[in-house]
């Protein structure tokens, strides 16, 4: 599930595959169903019309047994003819033989004397017993006049033998009876023509003991699981293998099953499947198209929604998703774009208030501390130093006002040369108090000497080079270069001192602020640089070949410094 | 998109799929024929209405015998036929679990030997069966009386010429040409010889070491097999039970039985309630009606088995008999010790 939630596409396919699959299957089946309970409804409305048809023509010839047994009872010439001493064959043959004409062809009609046969209309069955108290002529006693059903005890299998149907016709000290014999060959040329090849059938009494079984039902298998099914009281044709439809064959008391082949279900379930098989096999492949196709149509826009988002968190507020498309993923795009502007607009506003609050912060504090009392207090140390004979003191009092009076005022740029006579300034205060261990040297040309800096760019640079590079050096050399190369200023400030460490150099690099804490003056020209003029511009920092530091500001060349330039918009002090 | 995790329109999606494929098996189900239970319900038996019967007999002797006692009881009865050992050994299982309600068929000394396998039942018959053939403890019931007789083939061996009984057996001119069944396949071979010993009184050993000599070397199968071997001319002599012996004669083949004149012993078969029978009362009506007069008149005149009732008129075929007194009890006991014997005495031979 899980694997199948990470993908959009795999979503789809699976929603696809699903809803195809239930339709494929569940369709699949009804229609099957549907069509083999048709199928079945007809074979079994067929079955039911032949087993009428069979049973109708077995209970006729039981109909016609009854009627002969009744016509032999009442004709006198075969009563007559049981009488012992009395016999007459021929006559009572004939009558016996006019009696059973319809029916002879399908039976044997056996006249008994007590247990013995004394007349039959088939040679051979003449020689017949049949036992007074045991089965069928037991029976017939009992039933005194009436017809009963049963079998041969001298001629019985488990498998059926004959069906002897027995009437009682005389009545004296020695009974006799008429008992027609039904073969199974009998029965089967009775019903010949109508049982089909597979068809079967079988004639049983209600104990479901079989006299004929005919076709199908030959091997007994069927019948017995019926009986069997009887005994264990489950339902009489679980089990059977045949189709199968059991009567009682109208008041006879004996019961027909007519049997068939079952419908060949199989073949159609078989075939019904494989439908179902290729059906299912065909939405899978489906489902896998349309799942590919429909989302890449969706996916698509959704990808470069999720690509300009990345960037956008990256910082790029510049981003903006191109879609022509006029739906729902178009207004997302458009959206998007929005919004995107919107967040550039805000964020552009966010610098500038805070620039505006820093300046705020500055001018107040240079309002706290009145500057010129500060510097006409140097001034008036710088004088009594020469009435006292204190040159250096001097000086340092003078170069010191210097830099006060330039750190104070309210430009924030000045000339390339102003700039330089302030880091000359501060060198010579430094210069006095690391004993002259130093030297400082200028190499810019006369005609950069207008160019406009930010005001303190250079100071902070020297000082790294004074306090960081030139520690412990008795004879060191700064020395800054300015050039022109096309529309850019480079100046680079080169000491031959310890050399900057690599840390730094990274830091310097790097355009985190955070970065420099340890060198704040650096920091702050690089960040000064950055804000004024762009991302392009700034500060660098590297250990050249020969040894020492070398920090190199790079801006673009300008003598006519506006305030304000690109995103300066307002005055102070 | 999140359709998988929802799990409350998974469960609907779940019970949806699982009612269609219901719906499609409920259509699966209606298939049963039409009528069919109305005759279920119209034949199916209760079980009161029912009995198990495990026999030995062949089918011409109990399907009539079973069939006219259904008709009249109105009870279905459940068959399963084998050999008398196998349906011993069937009816031992079944009784365990409660399957087998009557074994029917087998000497009575299998049934003595067994004794425990059944549950006593004095048949409402008792008193006019043959007090020869009465169990003690009415373990069991006996069926009919099984005399053993002689035969011989009436075409090759005149009448004159035919032993007259057990001793003119050990004639040389019979040496090899008396049919006689494995004993290890037949029990009657164990009550024959058993016979012959009671008659003789002879020591086990020394007598069957006599008879063994006389045999030559050829024996039979099956006792089925003696009746048709000196039927087809194979052997001259035969030693069978009376019942076979009749039926043959009176189908016409050309054989003559003959009463051995020393006498014989006449070993009945029997029918009992199996112990833990599900259905007791029918069982004990079966065995009411095996020993019943219908039945035993029926075997008599029928099946030419000699009835163990008292009150039923012999027909001609079967002559008066001399009996032995046979000790049945003594005869199972050594039954064991025969065959033993038998394997030895036969491999020397």
């Amino acid at each position: 599930m899980r694997w199948i939630r990470q993908s959009f596409r795999r979503q789809i396919f699976w929603i696809f595959l699903s809803v195809a699959l239930i339709l494929a299957i569940s369709g699949g089946i009804l229609t099957l169903q549907g069509y083999e309970a048709r199928l079945r409804a007809d074979y079994v409305r067929r079955d039911l019309q032949q087993a009428e048809a069979v049973n109708a023509q077995v209970t006729e010839l039981l109909v016609l047994c009854r009627q002969a047994l009744n016509s032999i009872a009442r004709n006198q010439v075969i009563q007559s003819g049981i009488k012992a001493g009395t016999r007459a064959p021929r006559t009572v043959y004939g009558a016996l033989y006019r009696e059973t004409g319809e029916i002879r062809d399908y039976s044997v009609t056996e006249i008994y004397e007590g247990e013995i046969c004394v007349y039959a209309t088939s040679s051979q069955d003449r020689q017949r017993t049949l036992p007074l108290n045991y089965a069928v002529l037991r029976e017939a006693l009992e039933a005194g006049g009436g017809i009963v059903a049963g079998q041969d005890p001298l001629d019985m299998g488990e498998s059926g033998s004959s069906l002897l149907m027995a009437r009682q016709i005389s009545f004296g000290d020695m009974p006799g009876f008429a008992v027609i014999r039904i073969r199974e060959e009998d029965l089967k040329a009775w019903l010949k023509g109508s049982l089909n090849a597979g068809e079967g059938y079988a004639l049983l009494d209600s104990f479901f003991r079989p006299f004929c079984l005919l076709g199908q039902a030959d091997d007994m298998k069927a019948v017995s699981q019926i009986r069997n099914n009887l005994l264990t009281g489950e339902g009489a044709l679980s089990g059977v293998e045949e189709a199968a439809y059991i009567n009682e064959l109208s008041d006879t008391g004996l019961l027909g099953i007519y049997m068939t082949k079952p419908v060949r279900e199989s073949f159609f379930s078989e075939r019904g499947y494989q439908i179902i098989v290729l059906l299912v096999v065909i939405s899978v492949i489906l489902s896998l198209i349309a799942s590919v196709l429909l989302s890449g149509y969706f996916s698509k826009p959704i990808h470069s929604l999720v690509r300009g988002m990345r960037r956008l968190r990256k910082g790029d507020l510049d981003v903006r998703i191109e879609s022509d498309r006029e739906d729902e993923f178009g207004l997302l795009a458009n959206g998007f774009n929005k919004m995107a502007e919107q967040l550039k607009d805000y964020m552009q506003e966010q610098v500038a208030a805070e620039r505006t609050l820093n300046e705020t912060r500055l001018a107040m504090m240079q309002a706290q501390l009145n500057p010129h009392f500060l510097y006409n207090t140097l001034d008036t140390i710088k004088w009594m130093a020469k009435l006292h004979g204190a040159p250096e003191v001097g000086t340092i009092s003078a170069d010191l006002a210097k830099i006060l009076r330039a750190s104070i005022a309210g430009d924030r740029f000045c000339s390339l040369e102003s700039e330089l006579e302030l880091v000359k300034n501060y060198c010579e205060i430094q210069q006095f108090r690391f004993d002259d261990s130093f030297e400082l040297l200028m190499d810019v040309p006369p005609e950069l000497s207008d160019a406009q800096v930010p005001k303190l760019i250079l100071q902070p640079i020297a000082e790294n080079s004074i306090i960081h590079g030139l520690e412990g050096h008795s004879n060191g050399h700064i020395r800054i270069e300015a050039r022109r190369e096309a529309e850019d200023m480079v100046i680079r400030v080169t000491d031959d001192g310890n050399g900057i460490s690599d840390e730094i150099i990274e830091a310097v690099q790097s355009k985190d602020p955070e970065a420099l804490s340890g060198h704040l003056g650096l920091g702050n020209v690089n960040t000064i640089l950055r804000l004024y003029y762009g991302e392009k511009y700034g500060l660098q920092a590297e250990r050249p070949p020969e040894g020492g530091t070398r920090m190199t500001i790079r801006l673009p060349y300008t003598e006519d410094m506006e305030e304000g330039k690109g995103t300066d918009d307002g005055q102070n002090g | 998109m999140r359709f998988w995790n929802r799990s409350k329109k998974r469960k609907t999606l779940c019970r949806i799929m699982a009612m269609v494929f219901l719906s499609c098996l409920c259509l699966v189900g209606c298939t049963e024929e039409d009528g069919a239970e109305e005759i279920s319900e119209k034949y199916s038996v209760s079980e009161d209405r029912e009995l198990i019967v495990y026999t030995s007999h062949k089918e011409n002797v109990y399907l009539p015998i079973i069939r006219e006692f259904e008709d009249r009881t109105g009870i279905w009865v459940r068959l399963r036929s084998g050999g008398t050992e196998e349906m011993l050994q069937e009816a031992r299982k079944a009784s365990e679990a409660g399957e087998c309600d009557v074994m029917f068929g087998g000497g009575v000394e299998s049934y003595e030997a067994n004794r425990e396998l059944f549950l006593p039942y004095a048949s409402r018959e008792e008193g006019s069966l043959n007090p020869l053939y009465r169990s003690g403890e009415h373990a069991w019931t006996p069926f009919t009386e099984l005399p053993i007789v002689l035969i011989y083939n009436s075409t090759l061996v005149s009448k004159e010429d035919a032993p007259k009984g057990w001793e003119d057996l050990f004639d040389p001119k019979w040496k090899g040409q008396i049919a006689f069944a494995d004993p290890y396949r037949s029990g009657t071979s164990y009550t024959i010889f058993s016979t012959m010993q009671q008659v003789f009184g002879e020591e086990p050993e020394v007598l069957l070491r006599r008879f063994i000599a006389q045999l030559d070397g050829r024996l039979l199968s099956g006792s089925g097999d003696v009746k048709t071997r000196v039927e087809d001319g194979s052997f001259l002599v035969g030693i069978t039970l009376e019942e076979t012996a009749l039926r043959a004669v009176r189908e016409g083949e050309d054989l003559a039985m003959l009463y051995p004149v020393e006498g014989t012993s006449a070993v009945a078969d029997g029918c009992a309630v199996v112990k833990n029978a599900p259905h007791v009362r029918n069982a004990e009506q079966f065995i009411d009606f095996v020993a019943g007069k219908d039945t035993q008149e029926y075997c008599t005149r029928q099946l030419l088995r000699r009835p163990i009732r008292t009150d039923i008129a012999l027909s001609d075929s079967f002559e008066e008999i001399c009996l032995v007194p046979f000790d049945i009890e003594a005869s199972a006991a050594g039954e064991k010790e025969f065959l033993d014997l038998w394997s030895i005495l036969w491999q020397e031979d």
